[in-house]
């Protein structure tokens, strides 16, 4: 049970890092962006390069941080993939989405959004092909934390748990203490009116473009840390951010972390009744019970 | 003659090119007065103001503030050229505090001083009392008062203001209406469109009537306001405000 | 010769079949503005349904009550339909992309669960034991699979001529109606919310019966026929034939199944042996760059939707 929630948690933490950019970009360009969670595979291979990159040029950053299975490489590498997946977020949507905007079709981008998932998805299977990798192929001990119940956390998790919070804790400082957060949100509640009072809307979308991928990067390269890379992250992290969205509310950066948590640990806790095939179902039953619930979700507010 | 801040020329404007809802329209909009911009509904008063702030895209003519051509810029940049817009509705971001709100407007002006906030607070001391509230908890006078120092917090020189009056109780609406007149004796250009004509008329400097997107007639609102045929109109029994 | 004949038989049936489901979708996203994210859902619904309402009884799985074939296939059809009800009911009413990952969310969990619950659906093995009807007094399988042929372009052919009347009828202006403008199709007294259930729910029978019609004609349905690709494909038919068309959509079914086929063939044939692993790789890039690249330069499609007059 401890260990269920205790993983929960930590999926919780990956999760909600990749709603955040998801439902910035579905409140301010008003579509479901169903290859959001492919920037969370882009981010993953992205740090496996330059992982690679810095490990060969400068053995030195290759030294792992006691206890993690860190290595400075790999922290080098994942400031620069959430820079790469950024550009690539502002990228896609220079080339896709932001023509079929102006067309202005909202539900046509949620069309586009799945042809350029399967796209983004397969070509980074041809780059980088089917079989999954590891960011660190040494073996990190777990710690036992109590023998009964038997608990045991690795120390990358603990890592990964408190950045995730610091990084959400800096959105957080960012959003309520500067300008360009309130400018941010101004934006996600009438972008016409934001407009009128001086925010450069094209500037703005690429800003949350830019935020949006690299938090989802941040969290591909977690969820890698924790599990292992491979091509299909995306099309297996698409429904529960999606749900971790929807629960949160739309709109909401603070519904995105509780909606993450909330559908890491569900998930987690399901597993002690269900049998562990149907966790990929979880989420959708997480989405279908919110719906029935509260429809605009735990922060959300009605829109039309 | 007076120095004209901002003139219209010709403006041909709506949403669709094939039909626009201006068809060349005149307006010379003097310096530091208040020019009012009446009409029936339909007439394309809020048009014209939306053309002028970039909201709406114009098709042809010309919007000239002093030696520049405002025709295409977009909204964002009506502040540089010192303009202001309030625009009818939705005028304030009802989820951002009262002071989110006006906070967002002097950040993106590049003036974020205390100085100029407190000094928008002794102009709306209504709202420093409500500092901290949701925007969208405001009544509508004070909603109008948030939307106005917004827009003053730009230090504008021209103010483009479109129905302030609108939803407003007669005695609040012409608090707003004073207040307004009373900005272009601090060197403040103010166009201004209104459904409520009689209150209106009080405070404006000249005004021009509007229908079916054209220019129907301009004159001195002390004129209009003796004209018996205006008065008739628009303040008499056949009233066509909606 | 008869091999070509035959290839072209088999070819044009799984086209019939798939543009039968394309004209469920479009009257869902054509017509009425609805957006399905989980179209193989629905198909795999009347597939799943059909086999096991219609099939012989199995050790492994429940089923196997093999009712007359017809009763089996609406049956199928009416699973697709209770499931399309049930997920509406709770979206329709919401923001339009909810509904878009509701469906897509359907679609996952359906797969999800036909792959684990053994019981239920054979889990990953699929569901055998169905005997397709008429097969015993046909000898000559190429005979069987013209027949087979000829069942399902008529079947095609009364669902694209009950669309086309549909759509010319009161009830067809009313979802253009809705889709081009909610607030004035209120005004007419409408409520926009049942009608749009209304298609999304018979748009989804339709993709039932497909799904039936395929289940018959390979005798067998596993998790491996109802995966996300499938939906995209169905997408594809639509954007390319040109949605809000029926005729379009028939010929956006044929179109990509023949370019889906012969791109797998021309890779098996002449791609060397270590690229033919990304075959399917291959296939969903294509796929995808066709819906992006439609949607970005024709978004009509090949036949734009023609403007109804209704009399």
């Amino acid at each position: 049970m401890i260990q269920h929630l205790l993983d929960g948690i930590l999926v919780g933490s990956i999760l909600s890092l990749g709603a955040i950019g998801l439902t910035l970009v579905m409140h301010t360009l008003r579509f479901a962006n169903f290859s959001h969670a492919e920037l969370l595979s882009v981010g993953a291979y992205a740090a496996l390069v330059f992982d690679g990159l810095f490990g060969a040029f400068y053995s030195q950053l290759r030294s792992t941080i006691e206890p993690l299975s860190l290595t400075w490489s790999l922290i080098l590498a994942i400031l620069f993939a959430m820079i790469v997946t950024g550009l690539s977020a502002i990228l896609i949507d220079k080339l896709v989405f932001r023509r079929i905007r102006e067309k202005g079709d909202e539900l046509s981008m949620v069309f586009a959004s799945f042809g350029v998932a399967m796209v983004v998805r397969n070509l980074i299977s041809l780059l980088f092909g089917l079989k999954s990798q590891l960011f660190s192929n040494d073996i990190a001990f777990a710690i036992v934390i109590s023998r009964d119940p038997m608990i045991l956390v690795k120390p990358d998790q603990v890592f990964v748990l408190i950045a995730s919070l610091l990084v959400m804790l800096l959105f957080h400082l960012v959003l309520s203490r500067t300008t360009f957060g309130y400018a941010l949100q101004a934006v996600a509640e009438n972008p016409v009116l934001a407009q009128i009072t001086g925010v450069n809307l094209s500037r703005m979308f690429r800003m949350i473009w830019l935020i949006g991928g690299s938090l989802a990067a941040l969290s591909g390269i977690f969820y890698g840390l924790n599990n292992q890379i491979n091509p299909v992250i995306g099309r297996d992290l698409v429904l529960p951010i999606f749900a971790a969205t929807i629960a949160g509310g739309i709109g909401s950066v603070y519904g995105a972390v509780l909606g993450g948590f909330l559908v890491g640990i569900a998930s987690n806790l399901a597993l002690m009744i269900l049998p562990s095939g149907y966790s990929p179902a979880v989420p959708f039953l997480i989405i279908l019970g919110v719906l029935i619930l509260r429809p605009n979700g735990i922060l959300g507010e009605a829109r039309a | 003659m007076v120095e004209a801040a901002l003139e219209v020329t010709g403006l041909v404007a709506g949403y669709d090119p094939d039909f626009p809802i201006l068809h060349g329209i005149n307006i010379r909009i003097k310096k530091n007065a208040l020019t009012l911009v009446i009409g029936p509904n339909g007439a394309g008063k809020s048009t014209l103001i939306k053309a002028i702030a970039g909201v709406v895209p114009s098709f042809s003519g010309k919007i000239q503030f002093q030696d520049k051509s405002l025709r295409g810029i977009r909204p964002d940049q009506l502040g540089e050229f010192g303009i202001s817009y309030v625009p009818q509705t939705e005028n304030i971001f009802r989820n951002l505090s009262v002071k989110r709100n006006i906070e967002l407007v002097l950040g993106l002006a590049g003036h974020k001083h205390s100085g100029q906030f407190n000094e928008l607070m002794d102009l709306f001391p209504a709202l420093s009392e409500k500092l901290t509230a949701k925007a969208s908890t405001l009544s509508g006078g004070q909603r109008q008062m948030l939307a106005l120092a917004m827009a003053l917090a730009k230090k504008p020189s021209i103010l483009l203001m479109d129905e302030p009056s609108a939803g407003l109780s007669p005695k609040v609406a012409e608090e707003v209406l004073t207040f307004t007149k009373s900005l272009t004796k601090q060197q403040v250009t103010i166009l201004l469109v209104e459904q409520n004509v009689k209150q209106a008329l009080a405070v404006a400097d000249h005004c021009y009537i509007l229908a079916e997107g054209r220019n129907q007639l301009d004159d001195t609102a002390k004129r209009l306001i003796g004209n018996p045929f205006i008065s008739e109109i628009f303040m008499g029994s056949k009233r066509v405000t909606s | 010769m008869i091999g070509l004949i035959s290839y072209l038989v088999f070819f044009a049936t799984v086209s019939s079949i798939l543009a039968i489901a394309v004209l469920g979708l479009n009257l869902q996203w054509g017509n009425t503005g609805l957006f399905n994210g989980g179209v193989a859902a629905f198909f795999g619904a009347g597939a799943y349904g059909l086999i096991l309402l219609g099939g012989t009884v199995q050790a492994d799985h429940i089923g196997g009550f093999e009712l007359f074939y017809p009763v089996a296939l609406v049956g199928g059809i009416l699973l697709s339909g209770l499931i399309a009800l049930v997920v509406g009911m709770l979206t329709i009413r919401l923001r339009r992309d909810y509904l878009a990952i509701a469906t897509f969310g359907v679609a996952v969990a359906f797969e999800n669960l036909m792959r684990n619950a053994e019981w239920l659906s054979g889990g990953a093995q699929g569901m055998r034991g169905f005997e397709r009807p008429f097969e015993d007094s046909i000898a000559d399988p190429f005979v069987f699979n013209i027949i087979f042929f000829c069942f399902s372009v008529l079947l095609l052919l009364g669902v694209y001529l009950f669309l086309e009347k549909l759509i010319r009828s009161p009830f067809g202006r009313l979802l253009r109606a809705i889709r081009e403008d909610e607030v004035a199709a209120k005004s007419l007294g409408k409520a926009p919310n049942r009608v749009r259930l209304t298609a999304f729910v018979v748009g989804s029978m339709i993709m039932g019966l497909a799904g039936g019609l395929y289940a018959t004609f390979y005798a067998f349905v596993s998790p491996q026929d109802v995966l996300p690709t499938l939906t995209f494909q169905i997408w594809a038919m639509l954007i390319v034939g040109g949605s809000g068309n029926n005729q379009g959509g028939i010929l956006g079914a044929f179109l990509i199944w023949a370019a889906w086929t012969a791109s797998g063939w021309m890779l098996s044939k002449f791609a060397p042996i270590e690229a033919q692993l990304y075959t399917g790789t291959l296939q969903y890039i294509m796929i995808g760059m066709i819906i992006v690249g439609m949607l970005l330069w024709r978004p009509q499609g090949l036949l734009p939707e023609k403007l109804i007059v209704s009399q």
